[in-house]
């Protein structure tokens, strides 16, 4: 409730003076003589009770009438806005606008947005002089401060000009955090929210932090609710992509699984077109969706040419939202698979040389399937290369190596690469363990303990006699067990136990050595063969096994990279950083714009790109020293933003607890809306009736017990008495008559 | 011889002793109107008036706490005379001693009984009273007179407000007899009074008739013939 003239408000005082005339009436009664009390007393003794109870209610109807009255003239009008005294106060005023993806849709009402931007600017133009706003805009490109309420409106109207919808889930929750925390800090008296939405369930899913705030929130400014949400129309969409590559090699063919939801009501025909590039490359058979129903595509095409390919799948035709109707891949294909050879230097004969067969097998998938370029480099003269630019290094037989190049081998691993160690006589445990402490457990996946070979006790050694059947390089190599097991190894390095580790255990010996140990670090992968690939060590090499193992490790670690990550409008993009790099990215959004990043997260090191609003395929310009690297990330829409379930009020109105709620279903009626609220219900008529019926009770009550003439002769004793009724002289001549 | 039936008239003479309450709730009076003793007063003289007019004896007693006055039974008029001197005297010295001693109720009731002892002779006693004393007590007092024989007639005097009580705004009652003061709202316990003083006059007027005792109330408003009228039919019931 507010007053309009609250100065009258201290007329309320006169209440106490009903109760200071009672007090001073009192003392003030005429004194009488009377033949004999004994009468009154007894009366008086009996009416004492009821008398208290009379003369209460009258003071009661008395004081009431008083302060009742200094209401009335203090104009009150029953407020939902506007706080007791804030009737001309100015306003502080937080708009909550949500332009989620599903914002986009349009239902039997139109174009949700629109509705959106019609509200929003009408909350805008109920703003007065001097009063205070704040535009919270929780998706999409930063377009005005949200730490800060303003009280220049043109500033917020451009911003708000400015608003578009994204592909984004609104965090309608943290909003409100946001809003709150900006009001409770504000001046002015009366505060208002405005929060513009769709009422989808699944911007308020963060409860428990609902709670939080609401907990923490001793009372809340009221809040608005404008519902833009609309009978629905029917809409299908895509919610999920898959891409699978076995290399990222032009040539190689790319599967791409497209997920198709149907519209909660209506069974739907659609067709999917898959492009690449922006020309369209294929196209499913007209798919029926039952109502509610899901369905997959799967496509398939082949890259070629060494770049990074922008696709998409669409479906055909319109719907309600065309928002959900498109998925954004990347693909970065090479004509071959870039693989390094780090080994301490070419042996005179070539078939004593550690790497040989290595070197031989890798040239036979290169030779075979044009797949994998082979590069041999010696350890010298890593630091002057870009490690980046290899899928895999294979670093065989190394001595332990200087710090800086140990240093480079474990960032190239971090930030993506695929480091294999292969064991052989220049491995010493010892400092391999201390160069990967130096490298913080970044070099090799596991601690190696000491050498092993052959001895009275295993003259043939020992043969591998487990292998991981859930690992895709080594599960088809797990039947028969004849193919392994064939495998003798004489001489390994053994390695500590991998328990308490991240490390994987890939490969075992019939003693249960751990033979071939994987572990992911950071982005990339360590791996470590505990055996050389020196026929004095194993026959390994020399088995029909060795091949196809290393065409499967080959091919698997490089098709991990083959499709560039896919991610949900707002996510955020990182790359990992060495702390040495020189890093600088630069990001070509789908529109075209180029973004400069130079700066990583000491703490983290990684780069961050937070700016993905707009959807399709980011291409990232990686600039370490003199060379370049490029990758792609796809940025799709938040599937569950389309979902289309609302959030009922009731369940709202306990998310949005203390504050009062109001909602104003028509978008286009808002400032209507605004202005009853706020201007109220005038009540100075309810109490000045108030008054009149404390009046006519006061009069009734006072007045109840006093008999006029008639009624006294009624009661009268006296008209009993025949005398009266016989003449009636007045006591002069009955004065007369005595004497 | 012849005989005669013999018709004549023959008058009796009548011993009538008028008791006049004098006690200060006799004062009262409300506006303009005589006090109710004034009243009684005046009543005792036109009645002492009547009887001698018809050679009946009258004597006149008056009492507050004590017996003020007391004048034996007489039927000349040079008693008669003295009869008003010495009311006059009385209502004068009532009047100037109004607020000076010191006020204690009046016991209508022990004074009727030691009256009741000094009659010796039958005869009528006019009361002439506003009977504030326990009913029960004046009543017993009462019986005493009839167990005498004597013949007993009561003008219960009061004032219109006494039965009335048309006093509106809250006003503090003083005891006229004891002094005592008491803050009274007329609206709330006028209901309550009329009933109280209906059932005490009730109850006199009930327990007079079983004892055959003539009982009249009246107020200082009523005229006195109507007062004249009701001791003519009792006197010639006697």
């Amino acid at each position: 409730m507010t007053f309009g003239t609250a100065l009258f408000l201290w007329g309320m005082a006169a209440g106490a003076i009903p109760v200071v005339l009672h007090m001073i009436n009192r003392q003030k009664a005429p004194v009488a003589p009377f033949s004999t009390l004994r009468f009154l007393r007894a009366s008086v003794e009996k009416t004492r009770r009821r008398k208290h109870v009379h003369d209460l209610l009258l003071l009661l109807l008395r004081v009431a009438a008083m302060v009742l009255i200094a209401i009335a003239l203090a104009r009150p009008a029953l407020h939902w806005l506007q706080q007791w005294f804030g009737n001309h106060a100015s306003k502080a005023v937080v708009v909550i606008l949500d332009n989620s993806g599903s914002m986009a849709t349009t239902d039997q009402n139109g174009r949700r947005f629109d509705r959106v931007t019609s509200a929003t600017r009408q909350v805008l133009d109920e703003l007065g002089p001097g009063d205070q706003v704040g535009l919270l805009v929780p998706t999409g490109p930063r377009l005005i401060s949200s730490q800060r309420l303003f009280q220049n409106h043109e500033l917020v109207r451009q911003a708000f000009g400015s608003c578009r919808v994204s592909f984004e889930r609104a965090d309608l929750v943290a909003a409100l955090g946001q809003a709150r925390r900006l009001l409770r800090n504000a001046n002015s008296p009366n505060k208002e929210i405005y929060l513009v939405t769709d009422m989808q369930a699944c911007c308020w899913d963060d409860a428990k932090r609902l709670q939080e705030i609401n907990n923490n929130a001793k009372e809340g400014p009221p809040i608005v609710v404008v519902d833009v949400g609309g009978p629905p129309r029917p809409n299908t969409s895509l919610t999920r992509i898959e891409i699978e590559a076995t290399a990222p090699v032009a040539g190689i063919p790319l599967r791409v699984t497209t997920e198709v939801r149907g519209d909660p009501q209506v069974a739907q025909e659609r067709n999917i077109g898959l492009y690449l590039n922006d020309q369209k490359q294929d196209s499913s058979p007209t798919l029926r969706i039952e109502p509610a129903q899901k369905k997959t595509q799967t496509f398939q095409v082949s890259l070629s040419g060494k770049k990074i390919h922008r696709g998409d799948v669409r479906l055909e035709g319109e719907d309600a939202c065309p928002a959900d109707d498109r998925l954004y891949f990347a693909a970065n294909t090479d004509p071959a698979i870039p693989v390094a050879i780090v080994k301490p230097a070419d042996h005179e004969i070539r078939n004593l040389d550690q790497a040989y067969y290595l070197e031989r097998a890798l040239e036979s998938l290169g030779d075979e399937q044009g797949a994998v370029r082979v590069q041999t480099l010696t350890p010298n003269v890593v630091p002057d290369k870009s490690l980046s630019k290899f899928v895999i290094v294979f670093c065989v037989n190394l001595p332990p190596p200087d710090l800086n190049v140990a240093q480079q081998l474990a960032d190239y691993a971090s930030s993506g690469g695929n480091l294999i160690w292969i064991c052989g006589d220049n491995v010493d445990p010892i400092a391999y363990d201390s160069l990967n402490k130096e490298c913080h457990e970044r070099l090799v996946p596991i601690r190696l303990v000491r050498f092993r070979e052959s001895n009275d006790q295993h003259p043939d050694g020992w043969n591998i006699s487990w292998l991981d059947a859930e690992h895709p390089v080594v599960a088809p190599f797990v039947e028969p067990a004849s193919v392994h097991q064939g495998v003798q190894v004489f001489q390994f390095v053994e390695m500590a136990s991998t328990k308490g580790t991240s490390a994987r255990v890939l490969a075992r010996l019939n003693e249960g050595q751990p033979l071939l140990v994987e572990r992911s670090v950071g982005s990339g992968s360590l791996y470590l063969l505990a055996t050389s690939l020196h026929v004095d060590w194993t026959n390994f090499p020399l088995k029909p096994l060795f091949l196809p193992f290393v065409s499967r490790l080959t091919f698997h670690l490089a098709g991990s990279n083959a499709t560039q990550p896919l991610l949900t409008a707002g996510d955020s993009w990182s790359l990992p950083v060495a702390v040495s790099d020189e890093v600088k990215v630069e990001i070509v959004q789908p529109d075209g714009q180029v973004v400069q990043i130079s700066t990583s997260n000491p703490e983290t090191n990684r780069i961050r790109f937070d700016e993905t609003h707009q959807v399709g395929v980011y291409e990232a310009r990686i600039h370490r020293g003199p060379d370049t690297q490029k990758a792609a990330f796809a940025v799709n829409p938040d599937p569950d933003e389309f979902a289309s379930r609302r959030i009922e009020r009731t369940e709202l109105e306990q998310f949005l607890r203390p504050s009062k709620v109001f909602y104003c279903d028509d978008a286009s009626r808002v400032s209507e809306a605004i202005q009853t609220l706020r201007k109220g219900v005038e009540l100075g008529g309810v109490f000045l009736l108030l008054v009149l019926v404390a009046l006519v009770a006061e009069a009734y009550y006072a007045n109840r017990r006093a008999l006029g003439p008639r009624q006294l002769a009624q009661h009268s004793l006296a008209t009993s008495i025949p005398g009266n009724r016989i003449s009636e002289l007045n006591v002069s001549k009955q004065k007369e008559l005595s004497r | 011889d012849r005989l005669y039936v013999k018709q004549y008239e023959e008058e009796t003479n009548l011993r009538a002793q008028i008791v006049l309450d004098a006690s200060r709730s006799m004062m009262y009076h409300s506006g303009e109107s005589l006090t109710k003793f004034q009243y009684g007063s005046y009543l005792t003289a036109v009645l002492a008036c009547l009887m001698a007019r018809q050679q009946d004896a009258v004597g006149l007693t008056a009492f507050d706490q004590q017996i003020q006055l007391d004048m034996p039974c007489r039927t000349s008029a040079r008693h008669f005379g003295e009869m008003m001197r010495q009311l006059e005297s009385l209502a004068g010295n009532l009047e100037s001693k109004a607020d000076g001693v010191e006020r204690q109720e009046t016991h209508v009731a022990d004074t009727l009984h030691r009256l009741a002892e000094r009659f010796k002779r039958r005869c009528l006693i006019v009361l002439i009273s506003d009977l504030y004393d326990d009913p029960d007590a004046v009543i017993r007092a009462l019986h005493h007179f009839r167990h005498r024989r004597h013949d007993v007639m009561i003008f219960n005097v009061f004032d219109k407000a006494e039965l009335e009580f048309p006093f509106r705004e809250t006003m503090r009652f003083v005891d006229m007899e004891t002094g005592e003061q008491l803050q009274v709202d007329p609206a709330f316990v006028r209901e309550e009074y009329l009933q109280r003083i209906g059932r005490f006059i009730d109850g006199y007027r009930k327990s007079c008739n079983e004892c055959q005792i003539d009982y009249v109330v009246t107020h200082t408003a009523v005229p006195y013939d109507f007062m004249l009228s009701r001791y003519l039919s009792k006197r010639s019931g006697l």
